[in-house]
């Protein structure tokens, strides 16, 4: 979808904008994406200043902004690997929102995160889109957190990959992680998809 | 403890083992286990270079050997890294020149001095062009070590984010590969030393390498220790110099 894989076959239309413009994309990669040589601000601001379609003159205060929201303001003058991984993260995260892309792909960002840095994440991705709402293709193995993020959860088949089922999940927002985790609703939609993927796990019968 | 204090504690550090070496030759030397003829006591060396040696004009020979190595270095090491970048960075540069670079960097750079006399007369020129040439090789094969090591998800950062050339360049491409170019900056700045000493022995009237092959010719022993002091020195020094330098350009490494 970004342009780093050359497709194999089909058509790829995303939002066109007027004129034939191809939509922004903005993508979050698993880990290591952080340049170890520049520091948590200079992360951020130098992928801003790259971007044609952002005022200079802006980017310090939309740096501020962003890496106070994302709760690491006191670690701005950091370099990467003075933090921890969900701290690193976080950059990630701020970097590519604070870059406005009209679209915006997650490559299971938190796969490498402990539990707790996990929920810290998925609730801090949630407030984030709450005041900037964009669309996210988020590709995760973990069904409790495709629940918790998605208004639509599409489930892949594995090799070929095609798309399998599409569940819409209708729960309200702002989500509470919490509260939904332990809500009813939340169980279903996990079990749901759990009885899709059932087969394709092709296990064995128990005797 | 501060930056400072830090460094100065590593300096501290860095002279005991040679003075420990020192210490040694000297009780060695004066014991008479090893011939004083060959071998004469630091102490007397280290008189013989503040006291003797400056009549003989060592400082002069210091400035000749200083200044044809911080020219030929700068020289070489400009185009070293820059060659070293545009190598790593453009297949074409590379097709091209890599060829070149590995069949002329075996040639042992002494060995062609007395073309490069020809060419460039047996002035300053001539050394300066032999040191840059010797530095160069060493700066640019490790420059684009450190380019070639850029991982693959900077460079799907950089597509994802549409970074500029330029930027790449510069933020990027340069900066990575800069603790490999330190490693260049610091094999280069001991084998400057290296060859412009060699060049001194047959094609000058001063410098450090001159004074020793005179001392040779005059079997002043001392004045030869003196000389080869003052290359460890200078050694020493540049160096260090690189070390502290190293430190405060990278600051995202990890501490070793």
């Amino acid at each position: 979808m970004v342009g780093l894989a050359a497709q194999t076959s089909g058509d790829l239309v995303v939002a066109p904008k007027e004129g034939g413009q191809a939509a922004d994309i903005g993508m979050i990669f698993q880990e290591q994406g952080l340049f170890p040589w520049m520091s948590v601000r200079r992360n951020v601001s130098f992928i801003l200043e790259n971007n044609a379609n952002i005022e200079k003159s802006v980017i310090p205060e939309t740096v501020d902004d962003i890496l106070q929201k994302v709760g690491l303001s006191q670690y701005a003058d950091f370099y990467p690997h003075q933090l921890s991984g969900g701290m690193k993260q976080r950059v990630s995260i701020a970097r590519s929102f604070a870059n406005r892309p009209d679209i915006l792909l997650m490559d299971e960002p938190f796969v490498f995160l402990d539990f707790q840095a996990r929920l810290k994440l998925q609730s801090l991705l949630l407030s984030l889109w709450q005041v900037n709402q964009k669309t996210v293709v988020f590709v995760t193995h973990d069904i409790e957190e495709a629940v918790l993020l998605a208004d639509r959860v599409m489930i892949m088949s594995a090799s070929p990959g095609t798309i399998k089922d599409i569940v819409s999940i209708n729960l309200p927002r702002p989500r509470d992680i919490f509260a939904l985790k332990a809500s009813r609703e939340f169980s279903e939609y996990v079990n749901g998809i759990m009885q899709v993927l059932k087969g394709e796990l092709g296990l064995p019968e128990l005797q | 403890m501060s930056q400072s204090q830090l460094d100065l504690q590593r300096l501290l550090i860095y002279t005991l083992s040679p003075a420990a070496l020192l210490l040694l030759w000297e009780v060695l030397a004066r014991s008479g286990v090893i011939d004083a003829r060959f071998f004469p006591a630091p102490s007397s060396i280290f008189y013989h270079l503040l006291f003797v040696s400056p009549g003989e004009g060592i400082f002069t020979d210091i400035l000749y050997s200083v200044y044809r190595i911080s020219v030929g270095y700068v020289i070489g090491c400009v185009f070293g890294v820059t060659l070293g970048i545009a190598m790593g960075l453009s297949r074409v540069a590379r097709l091209i020149l890599y060829p070149v670079i590995i069949a002329t960097y075996p040639i042992p750079k002494i060995a062609i001095l007395p073309l490069i006399m020809l060419i460039f007369g047996i002035g300053e020129m001539s050394k300066i062009v032999v040191v840059a040439i010797g530095c160069f090789f060493l700066v640019l094969i490790n420059t684009l070590h450190g380019v070639d090591s850029l991982e693959k998800i900077y460079r799907d950062v950089a597509a994802v984010y549409k970074i500029t050339k330029r930027s790449f360049i510069f933020s990027i491409a340069f900066p990575r590969a800069l603790p490999s170019i330190f490693t260049g900056l610091k094999l280069a700045i001991g084998y400057s030393l290296v060859i412009v000493v060699a060049a001194e022995f047959s094609g000058a009237n001063k410098g450090i390498g001159y004074l020793i092959w005179q001392s040779w010719e005059t079997f002043s022993i001392k004045s030869m220790y003196a000389g080869i002091f003052v290359i460890g020195l200078l050694g020493f020094l540049f160096s260090y110099s690189l070390d502290l330098l190293e430190r405060r350009l990278i600051p995202w490494l990890e501490k070793r």
